[in-house]
């Protein structure tokens, strides 16, 4: 089984949390998760670290459910929002002799994860999604092209509504070389205001 | 640039199943737009620029209530920043 921090679940157990108001302990519930992955990296078996990438609604925790859950890994799974945080975790991985990918997942469809964000249990505001749906990406980016030494993999969340199915798929982005991963993540950058243009409310 | 995808085996759980009903339920919803030639309403799941634009607020929310309580949806109010400044649930 995978032993999984996430900030979002931290959160479920501080004091006054409220799923309507789930960005009030956001900053708290960061803090707490950081703390745990450096405690699990000193303490725990697990010779690998998947470093979870994707804004909000993407469709990391899904992911994980589906694909990770029952495999011998430490998942970190946040949105990476800033390269220095990305930096500073690698860096403590690697000092504990454990391997890092980041996997990230990226929606098909932004107007459905911007629908999912807003109906789903979890309530944060529109600038959370639009914020760290541009922040992941600048990020990733960012380790692709500063950090050959860790391997990105990229996959793709998309929700199958039938008549028949109710569900969430997932594809991976070829990768046959770093060059194709950076020309990829270049072409897929977005401003917050970007993002909100797409949705159609600026 | 053409990308290549591989598909991953279908893992059908709990969250997988809870994001795509996520979606489904806000597919019916309503969004009330303010931009500069004033108040649009479309719905969700709608791309952006489809929509009917209204004069003014209260012609678009009257529109947004009357499509959303056909569909037993909701109806969100977003300022000329993008910023939500509020959700009614079938008020009509």
């Amino acid at each position: 089984m995978a032993f999984i921090i996430s900030a979002d679940d931290i959160k479920k157990n501080l004091p006054g949390y409220d799923p309507k108001h789930s960005d009030v302990l956001h900053r708290e519930s960061a803090r707490l998760a950081d703390k745990e992955f450096e405690k699990a990296l000193k303490s725990r078996q697990e010779i690998k670290v998947i470093l979870m990438s994707g804004g909000t609604a993407s469709g990391k925790t899904e992911y994980i459910s589906a694909y990770l859950k029952n495999r011998n890994v430490i998942i970190f799974d946040g949105t990476l929002p800033s390269f220095e945080g990305a930096k500073i975790k690698c860096a403590k991985v690697a000092k504990s002799g454990k391997s890092i990918e980041v996997h990230a997942v990226m929606p098909i469809s932004l107007q459905k994860a911007f629908i999912a964000f807003l109906n789903r249990d979890r309530k944060f505001p529109p600038e959370h999604f639009f914020r760290t749906h541009s922040a992941c990406r600048k990020t990733l980016l960012e380790i692709a092209r500063e950090m050959p030494a860790v391997t990105v993999r990229v996959f793709f969340s998309e929700s199958i509504i039938s008549k028949d199915q109710i569900d969430t798929k997932f594809t991976e982005l070829s990768i046959p070389n770093r060059g194709v991963l950076i020309e990829y993540l270049e072409q897929n950058q977005y401003t917050e205001n970007e993002l909100k243009q797409m949705q159609g409310l600026l | 640039m053409t990308i290549k995808t591989i598909p991953l085996p279908m893992r059908s759980t709990k969250e997988t199943r809870e994001y795509a009903q996520a979606v489904e339920k806000g597919l019916d919803s309503y969004f009330v737009v303010q931009n500069g030639k004033g108040w649009y309403v479309r719905k969700a799941s709608l791309r952006s620029g489809n929509g009917t634009l209204f004069p003014n607020k209260e012609a678009a929310v009257d529109q947004a209530k009357k499509l959303s309580s056909k569909r037993n949806s909701e109806y969100l109010i977003f300022d000329n920043t993008g910023t939500l400044i509020s959700r009614k649930t079938n008020t009509a």
